[in-house]
């Protein structure tokens, strides 16, 4: 098929990042798979090896199949051309694509789990001083006191594996 | 049923673009292609909110 060409004046892209494509000219199609886990913990403590994606189903589900119905006929003409002025993208992330020129057939997939960690409500639980419920309404138990004064500065709040 | 399906891609003049993000699964295309497929799966039910000792994620 006989694509159209295109005049751009200007491109800034300031970020590409996790599975993302920037492509200036034509390519015969793009495939991208990208999966995460978004942790959000109330202490800001990661160890560098935690969990895995096996542990959770999202990451397991297949993903739905779509297709051109068979019985449909595509015919597609391209004449003339794109004429566009300068563009800027601040960031290009998590299977995405952005591309100047024609493509051939685009699968873009992604994946992402997110989970928050807070502590239990307590006295020490939020110097800021806003109260979280959680949905369930169930009774949690308080904390006794602020992190054990043994606990080592790089494992302050006593994580252990 | 039979479809036929016709496109006729002609002239196209932009002036400029400016854009935030483009992310999960999405495509800017300034030009041409025949299929899109894009699939994103996003996660964060009730249950995620895990309240209780910090403790590392399970491993397997």
């Amino acid at each position: 098929m006989a694509r159209r060409l295109v005049w751009l004046t200007q491109a800034k892209v300031l970020s590409v990042s996790s599975a993302a494509v920037f492509q200036i000219g034509d390519n015969g199609g793009i495939h991208t798979r990208f999966r995460a886990l978004a942790l959000q913990r109330e202490i800001p403590v990661f160890l560098g090896d935690e969990g895995s994606f096996e542990a959770y189903s999202i990451f397991a589900r297949p993903h739905p199949e779509v297709q051109f119905p068979p019985e449909a006929a595509k015919t597609t003409r391209n004449l003339g051309t794109i004429r566009v002025g300068p563009v800027k993208v601040l960031g290009v992330s998590a299977s995405s694509v952005m591309q100047v020129g024609g493509s051939g057939p685009v699968s873009l997939q992604s994946r992402i789990k997110h989970i928050r960690q807070f502590r239990p409500i307590g006295p020490y639980t939020n110097p800021t001083g806003t109260i979280a419920y959680t949905g369930s309404g169930e009774n949690l138990e308080a904390e006794s006191g602020p992190p054990e004064p043994g606990s080592s500065p790089s494992n302050p709040y006593g994580l252990n594996r | 049923m039979k479809i036929d399906f016709y496109v006729e891609n002609k002239c196209l003049q932009v002036g400029s673009v400016y854009i935030i993000g483009v992310s999960s699964s999405s495509t800017f295309l300034i030009g041409d292609t025949d299929s899109i497929t894009a699939s994103s799966m996003f996660d964060t039910p009730p249950e995620s909110v895990i309240v209780g000792p910090l403790v590392p994620l399970p491993h397997t």
